[in-house]
């Protein structure tokens, strides 16, 4: 008996130290970034590097804006993300419901295109879409970065499974009690699919903050530049970095997306989760 | 008074900005890079060039070391990520855990940043002069390493950045496969005495196998589209080293303007993506049986 | 990239050490064309001009002096970075849309622009003196056997050193003539002081390949464009590139940052670089005032002078879809001719003129304080004038970046050089079809 005590004694003290490590070593570059946000570029490279608050934050602040419009970046991503999560919210239900709850003319073979379309890297359409924004005077727009981005099938497959489920009955008294297809589809169903917009929204607001090579080839201007290619931008001049400033832009891209991961953190582990352990 | 919008059309308007999308940004983009990868962008026009593309390709050492540099992150990677992910799991699911939602989020936090972001957060801890990592490692009697700079410290160092930011994610999936095993499997495994660790590899491994092999699967389609990493932390070097297709193809069609070319190399990475896909579907539709 | 660098930095130094040496006030505004006395109103329109940094600032001057001659003429100045630049106007050239009148471009990254979309630029070869600018200028400036731009700023390459650290060791600069009398010096350097002889990157960039290269009047192409990197020439760079390496007399020069502080923490003895590090230098180190001396790249044979080398420097083009196209083209042949004006952007922005009859002016034949009062810019006079023609090609871009991995595979895998070359060879040879 007091054998198998100290055998899980050990156990559990070897979770806490394994578990503490992994938790240390995934939140230190976060703090290190915060940390030298408020240091200067001579405090962050020097042989011992100052990993405590500094005073610098106003004077990297200032100098990141003379480089860059950051209140700008953040309002062009926001734009892109924002809209990009709510068309994807709309578009992507419309169809998942469509695919889940109507039989019609073409479903298996619309579902099975869209299944494998799941597997087409975005990098294969770089060259044309490149060309075909240019050709349409899409260049350097918020349109060229969103839409092509909603041709994405996760979307759709994880609203159609969550939909699956949902009772074909109350559609039916819906029907019954008057409502057309469309009220049914806003009123009655979309209500229901919280969670599962929710899950989708959160995966589709992040991946959106964080695009960069497509945005990176197809805006042009500071004046439409997205957090992580303004980021590349200030990474990219080679005469007199300046990390202070650098690290300062980085925490200020990540910390929206942390304020709103901390707050919906359940959506998050469920657009995850969503897209793995459906079928 | 009627809508135009019946029961029976209904599914057709539902799915319209769907197909709209699809077609324009989809399916109009594939085929015009299949048609591109046949034509070189030279003196501003395009010249029909055959099947050069493809010939330049199979040549092009460039190529072939973008992809075995995704073998090398699939061999080295791929297994320390999944490993790590499961043990991640397995220990945050325990029942004694106190405080288990702290070490679940920690743990995920890294999968939320902005890869550009946290390429350059390493950049600078990884600084041969004076980041952190090389700083500790001589406080306790190493030399430093020049991490970004040389072949495998490069490519180490990028192994490394993948494995921060994508572990945690890995791991919730693990912890959505452990706790989707039937509880009467760990019960009646302690009616027979079973251990911690026979449980874990007869009960914990088995179950999960199929997630696993989805993460390594997703995991190699994502080495292989690898790009903010490969741009931002070595910029593919040195000596091309660390670059991939995605950076590769980045290259040559935005920075040579080689449009052609680029096209073909993307229908490489379709081709090869194509394969591994079909690969996943039949492995783990082999995994429910 | 390197524009951009050297600019921000030449700026300050220059402001401070070179007015001084021009006799005091700013020099007198006098614009290239002599006709001052009546308003021309011939031309009119809003020119907009892409640039960066203090490039941008000179021209903006320019701006004003142009405006002298034609008040018509409105200027919208728009800053980019060198970067942003690229990648707008390759959008732009492809769509034909937003196209901006005047447009400076690094000058060996322009032939790859002229080439890929040809036509898409005004041709210049009728109008310009190709005799008043450097021949090496007037390369970069060719596209399919046009002249696309107007030469700028040039980069004639010296070797830099440390006075103190050569006496220190016993070195004396003069009697360092080839190379390998360098290796020799290096060694001896390295010994009694233990500072390195020269920064080398292994893997981010391939200048000292190029340079040595172009001292022997060799080149990645052949002048009908054809890949020519396994030439006697070529091996003969990467092999002296080899025997740099291998003598261990080098620091890693990882990234510009890097070799900052190799240079400002006295790393380094030696750099061999073009005009514009002088006011890196200066703006990096200026507690080593006195301390610099330069001198001509060391050659390959004693006897044989050799010719010269050149790093960065940008040209200035009008697109041919340019809306105030006469405008433009008038303002830019102003801006470039102007000979008081390229000594100023010399004296105020560090802009090393590419402009002969500019680089004729008093400001260059001063001594430097810094330098210890040696007349350094006639020495990059004379390099300058010498550096051979080279031909650019499309296909530029990506041999710099071919030939960085082929200096990786001489120096971090310690490869044979001849073998490295003949494979580079036939990877250019494949890849750009000639």
């Amino acid at each position: 008996m007091d054998a198998m005590k100290g055998k899980n004694m050990g156990r559990k003290a070897v979770t806490y130290v394994f578990l503490t490590i992994a938790v240390f070593a995934s939140l230190f570059p976060f703090y290190f970034m915060f940390v030298s946000a408020t240091n200067t570029n001579a405090q962050i490279l020097s042989v011992s590097p100052k990993l405590t608050f500094g005073t610098n934050l106003l004077t990297n602040l200032e100098n990141l804006n003379k480089k860059l419009d950051i209140g700008r970046v953040f309002i062009n991503s926001m734009i892109m993300t924002v809209s990009y999560t709510g068309l994807s919210i709309l578009f992507h239900s419309m169809a998942g419901y469509a695919l889940s709850k109507y039989e019609f003319k073409g479903k298996g073979l619309m579902f099975g295109f869209i299944m494998m379309t799941m597997m087409i890297p975005g990098q294969v359409m770089y060259v044309p879409l490149f060309t075909l924004m240019n050709r349409i005077g899409w260049a350097n727009t918020y349109q060229a970065v969103v839409l092509p981005g909603l041709a994405n099938a996760f979307g759709i497959f994880l609203m159609r499974q969550n939909m699956l489920s949902f009772p074909a009955s109350l559609i039916e008294a819906a029907r019954i009690d008057g409502y057309g297809e469309m009220g049914i589809f806003f009123r009655v169903v979309l209500p229901n699919m919280k969670p599962a917009v929710g899950a989708l929204g959160i995966y589709m607001f992040m991946s959106m903050w964080n695009n960069f090579m497509w945005p990176l080839i197809i805006l042009g201007t500071k004046s439409m530049y997205n957090f992580p290619v303004a980021l590349s931008m200030l990474d990219g001049v080679v005469w007199r970095k300046d990390y202070g400033v650098i690290m300062l832009a980085t925490s200020l891209a990540t910390l929206p997306i942390l304020l709103i991961f901390l707050i919906f953190q359940k959506q998050f582990v469920a657009g995850v989760m969503g897209g793995a352990v459906k079928e | 008074m009627k809508s135009i919008i019946t029961k029976r059309n209904a599914p057709y308007f539902f799915l319209a900005p769907m197909i709209i999308l699809f077609l324009a940004f989809m399916a109009y983009p594939i085929a015009d890079s299949f048609r591109l990868s046949f034509f070189n962008f030279e003196g501003g026009t395009y010249t029909l060039v055959g099947l050069n593309n493809y010939a330049v390709m199979l040549k092009d050492p460039i190529f072939w070391k973008s992809l075995s540099n995704t073998v090398i992150y699939l061999i080295v990677q791929v297994p320390v990520m999944v490993i790590l992910s499961l043990i991640l799991g397995v220990l945050v699911e325990q029942d004694f855990l106190k405080f288990r939602a702290c070490y679940r989020i920690g743990v995920f936090l890294p999968s939320i940043t902005a890869l550009v972001a946290y390429a350059m957060v390493f950049k600078l801890l990884l600084n041969t002069d004076y980041g952190i990592i090389n700083y500790v490692l001589r406080a306790a009697g190493f030399r430093g390493v020049d991490w970004l700079n040389t072949v495998w410290g490069a490519r180490f160092s990028i192994i490394m950045g993948i494995t921060w930011r994508w572990t945690g994610y890995n791991t919730i999936i693990m912890i959505a496969g452990i706790k989707g095993i039937p509880t009467e499997l760990y019960e009646s495994a302690d009616i027979d005495g079973a251990s911690f660790w026979q449980k874990v590899m007869g009960i914990t491994i088995p179950m999960v196998k199929p997630i696993m092999l989805f993460v390594s699967i997703t995991s190699t389609i994502g080495t292989l589209q690898l790009f903010d990493e490969s741009f931002i932390l070595t910029q593919g070097g040195p000596d091309n080293a660390t670059i991939t297709i995605g950076h590769y193809l980045y290259n040559t069609g935005f920075a040579f303007f080689k449009f052609g070319y680029a096209a073909a190399l993307s229908y490489a990475l379709l081709i090869i993506i194509g394969v591994l896909s079909v690969i996943q579907f039949k492995m783990t539709k082999g995994g429910e049986n | 990239m390197k524009r951009q660098m050297k600019a921000t930095a030449l700026s300050l130094v220059m402001a401070l050490s070179l007015t001084a040496c021009s006799g005091g006030g700013a020099p007198v505004t006098k614009g290239g064309s002599e006709a001052k006395g009546e308003a021309d109103k011939s031309l009119s329109g809003t020119v907009t001009v892409w640039s960066w940094d203090v490039a941008l600032a000179h021209l903006q001057e320019e701006a004003e002096k142009f405006n002298e001659i034609y008040p018509d003429v409105e200027f919208n100045f728009e800053e980019m970075g060198v970067s942003q630049v690229y990648s707008k106007i390759t959008t732009c050239l492809q769509s034909g849309i937003g196209l901006p009148d005047v447009v400076s471009l690094e000058g060996e990254q322009m032939a790859k622009f002229g080439e890929k979309f040809p036509d898409k630029f005004v041709d210049f070869t009728g109008d310009i003196k190709a005799e008043d600018f450097l021949d090496i200028k007037i390369s970069e400036c060719t596209a399919g056997g046009k002249v696309v731009a107007y030469p700028w700023d040039a980069g004639p390459c010296a070797m830099f050193y440390r006075t103190d650290i050569f006496e220190q060791a016993g070195v004396k600069a003069e009697d360092i003539v080839t190379w390998d009398d360098f290796i020799e010096a290096g060694k001896t350097i390295m010994e009694k002081t233990g500072t390195a002889m020269m920064p080398l990157a292994t893997a981010r960039k391939d200048t000292t390949y190029r340079m040595l290269l172009m001292e022997q009047e060799g080149f990645y192409f052949d002048e009908n464009g054809n890949t020519n990197v396994n030439s006697p020439e070529s091996i003969r760079a990467m092999e002296m590139i080899h025997k740099i390496y291998n003598a261990g007399i080098t620091v890693n020069d990882n990234s510009w940052d890097d070799f900052i502080a190799s240079l400002s923490g006295s790393k380094i003895a030696c750099v061999p670089e073009a005009v514009w590090l002088a006011g890196s230098i200066k703006d990096a180190a200026p507690d080593q005032s006195g301390k610099w001396g330069v001198m001509e790249l060391p050659r390959f044979d004693k006897d044989k002078e050799s010719g010269g080398a050149s790093n960065g420097g940008s040209v200035l083009a009008v697109p041919a879809s340019a809306k105030s196209k006469e405008a433009a083209v008038e303002f830019v042949k102003f801006a470039m001719t102007d000979k008081e004006g390229n000594v100023e952007g010399f004296t105020k922005y560090g802009l090393y003129p590419s402009y002969i009859p500019a680089l004729d002016s008093e400001v260059f034949k001063e001594g430097d304080e810094f330098f210890g009062g040696q007349k350094i810019y006639d020495l990059f006079n004379a390099v300058g004038q010498k550096i051979p023609k080279c031909n650019y090609t499309a296909n530029f871009a990506e041999a710099i970046d071919l030939s960085k991995n082929a200096v990786s595979k001489v120096t971090l895998d310690g490869q044979d050089p001849k073998t490295v070359m003949d494979g580079l060879q036939e990877e250019m040879k494949a890849k750009f079809g000639k």
